[in-house]
């Protein structure tokens, strides 16, 4: 493939900085590693950024990460630096609510732009058989581990901005979940960006997770930043050995300059569960992807998601279900509030290859829309090659059903104070799927707050 | 009569999107306390008289006017008419998911309660009214936690709007069609649950197809609505009449010259 001279330099200019980082370290990686981050310059030299008339990419234009000038964040700082990053990682936090990182209550790695932070670690409360470390301790620990995982299920070849992220890997976080061991309570992953710089950072986020058999986990990661222009492209990666159970929450609610492309690849074998929820909130330009790859006879998915955007935000959610192995399941359920001039996508595949009888797959797209102006794609898509399956999808896009709002401004509720109402009930059908509380209260408040950004907000119910 | 607490004059009606004539000019005077049913075929525009009250959008008054408690109804906003005391109990409740039930009373009540000039109740006290009213129409708790009207049988629904009526304590309840989709039993709590607010403070517009419902909510006036107009009004006894000769008694014995309105709603 041949790329045009202008796509060809703004490529060149993000190979640079992977070149960098490359020889900075020199021969003190290990060498599956070296060979990974060298395919992830191949890759992205002969993939490049999507073309315009990429089918995949039809309703987002990544042009504003194209043509930007980014640098990667350095590995070490200045010490006067780090405690400014300090102080704006710390605002940030004060804004996390009952999921705050910085009071070390929960398991939990935090990365400030990229970079490991001890100080906010916490992991010692893990049961024995399960680790929660940053890749840079497991290199040392687990290189076998690694070696079988890493990059597997999230592959440079494939995709242009894995292969991206993949030629940047310097740290990351591994969560690990030894045979039959389940974790109680939900682990954390923060990914924080405190960006003013200039040219703005550009960090790139990786998360291996690897549940053995029967064992079963919840993973948070938390993606939350300023208002300056970073970009995140954020790659995290799932195996799921027979049995296991896997819950992965991503909360996006990142500045409303962050250009945030992020990759999760979920693969399955037998018998095991997934459940994803998206949460996707801040961000000028939000590309949230996910495979889940059923390969093994009885695996099961349940995929929730909900966006909401507002003034000039472009949200684009693609999802790709491959059920590949027999009496497979799959339920999606994607909702969407759009405010202002916003934009949103949601494109949902679903594949059933000829091997998977008896499959079950469910998808249902909702999407709310409060302005004139703002405007969604929606495009489900279902690719059966077998006939003994049971396969619905749906999709709507509407406003405001006008005669609940009446309903209720005929008990006296104000017309603002109806339509908010609404608003929120309609957001928190996916709320209420998360069943821990901490989250739950968190995200309720985060929905509520966006609720009043762009309108009157409910009093908390 | 007392002075009236609703006063309707020459109302005329049309739907705003097709220009479709409704009402035809009605006339109702309803005094504190009185209990007025108003009966009539399908069609004669008795819902939609009972959505101009409570302030539906996509209607156009095209002549007459409406005074409640001598102001002007019809500028009010939907929102500020039930706080000033009209309610509507809906032929067809809407049902509103992920909204509960008792909290939606609950910011009803307190938006009522804010205008009248009373504190907001706190939860005990909005938990302790909410029992009391409850035990009104047999509701039960588990029925307070979901969705508003989600999944409600039609008697449910029925049983929740009398309810919010309980709860909101309106001064002059419009009653739509509360009796239809019901079978006897729930007609019977749904009418007792009415009964037991009937006061010399509370007045009542009662509509239906139907007398059955007016053996258990005992009207003081009954009047008769055909093609947009009240074509007679008369004692409880019009009812059973009504009952026994069918609407098209009324009809033969409806103004002649009255103007042919169509058929719709």
């Amino acid at each position: 493939m041949s790329l045009s001279a202008a796509r060809r330099a703004g490529v060149d200019a993000f190979l640079a900085t992977a070149d960098q980082a490359l020889r900075s370290e020199g021969a003190k990686a290990p060498l599956f590693l070296r060979r990974l981050r060298e395919e992830g310059v191949a890759s992205f030299g002969r993939l490049g950024f999507p073309a315009p008339d990429d089918e995949e990419w039809r309703y987002t234009s990544v042009a504003p990460v194209a043509r930007g000038v980014f640098t990667p964040s350095p590995a070490v700082v200045p010490a006067r630096e780090r405690v400014e990053e300090r102080g704006r990682a710390l605002a940030l936090d004060g804004r996390l609510g009952p999921v705050a990182f910085s009071d070390r209550k929960k398991t939990q790695l935090v990365f400030v732009n990229g970079r490991f932070s001890a100080e906010w670690s916490s992991t010692e409360r893990l049961p024995a058989g399960a680790a929660l470390e940053p890749l840079s301790a497991a290199l040392e620990k687990r290189l076998h581990l690694l070696d079988r995982h890493l990059g597997r299920m999230a592959k440079s070849a494939g995709h242009p901005f894995i292969a991206l992220n993949t030629s940047h890997l310097r740290d990351g976080a591994l969560l690990h979940v030894a045979k039959g061991i389940a974790l109680a309570d939900p682990v954390f992953v923060y990914w924080v960006t405190t960006g003013t710089s200039q040219p703005p950072l550009m960090v790139s986020p990786r998360t291996l997770v690897v549940l053995e058999e029967g064992a079963q986990a919840f993973l948070v990661e938390s993606f939350v930043g300023t208002g300056a222009v970073t970009f995140v492209n954020a790659v995290t990666e799932a195996a799921l050995a027979p049995g296991a159970v896997l819950d992965h929450a991503k909360l996006q609610c990142e500045g409303p300059e962050t250009l945030h492309i992020g990759n999760l690849r979920l693969a399955q074998e037998g018998d095991s569960q997934s459940r994803s929820h998206l949460f996707s909130f801040g961000g000028k330009l939000v590309r949230n992807e996910l495979e889940v790859l059923l390969g093994g006879d009885g695996a099961g998915t349940a995929l929730n998601g909900l966006y909401c955007v507002s003034g000039a935000q472009h949200v684009d959610n693609h999802t790709l279900i491959d059920h590949a192995r027999p009496h497979g399941s799959s339920q999606e359920f994607y909702k969407g509030i759009l405010d202002g001039s916003a934009r949103g996508a949601f494109d949902g595949r679903i594949v059933v290859r000829p091997s998977a009888r008896k499959t079950d797959a469910r998808q249902t797209n909702r999407n709310l829309i409060l302005s004139d102006t703002a405007l969604v794609d929606s495009k489900p898509q279902l690719e059966i090659y077998n006939n003994d399956v049971k396969c619905t999808h749906g999709s709507t896009t509407g406003r405001l059903d006008e005669s609940m709002v009446f309903y209720l401004r005929s008990r006296g509720l104000d017309e603002e104070a109806a339509r908010s109402l609404l608003t929120f009930a309609f957001g928190s059908e996916m709320v209420e799927k998360v069943t821990t509380n901490d989250l739950y209260a968190f995200l309720e408040a985060t929905l509520l707050s966006w609720l009043s950004r762009s309108g009157a907000p409910p009093e908390v119910p | 009569m007392k002075k009236p607490l609703l006063e309707i004059k020459d109302l005329r009606v049309s739907i705003a999107e097709d220009g479709h004539r409704i009402l035809n000019g009605i006339d109702l005077a309803i005094g504190p306390g009185e209990v007025h049913a108003l009966m009539g075929p399908n069609g004669s525009g008795k819902s939609t008289l009972a959505h101009v009250l409570a302030g539906r959008p996509g209607y156009d008054v095209t002549a007459g006017q409406v005074l409640y408690d001598g102001k002007d109804l019809l500028a009010l906003k939907p929102e500020e008419r039930a706080r000033e005391g009209i309610f509507l109990a809906f032929q067809y409740p809407v049902e509103i998911p992920g909204v509960s039930n008792t909290y939606f009373l609950r910011t009803a009540l307190n938006a009522v309660r804010k205008h009248r000039g009373l504190s907001e109740l706190d939860a005990m006290d909005f938990l302790s009214l909410l029992d009391e009213k409850a035990k009104l129409v047999e509701m039960e708790e588990r029925m307070l936690e979901r969705g508003v009207n989600e999944g409600f049988s039609g008697g449910e629904k029925k049983r929740n709007e009398v309810l919010q009526m309980a709860m909101l304590d309106p001064r002059l309840a419009v009653l739509d069609e509360t009796d239809s989709g019901l079978d006897i039993d729930a007609l019977r709590v749904v009418a007792a649950g009415v009964n037991a607010l009937r006061s010399p403070e509370r007045s009542m517009l009662v509509i239906t197809h139907y007398q059955r419902l007016l053996s258990y909510i005992v009207p003081d006036v009954v009047h008769v609505l055909a093609d947009g107009r009240i074509v007679k009004t008369g004692g409880k006894e019009l009812a059973l009449e009504l009952e026994e000769k069918g609407y098209a008694w009324i009809g033969s014995g409806a103004n002649a010259s009255a103007p042919e309105a169509p058929a719709a709603r």
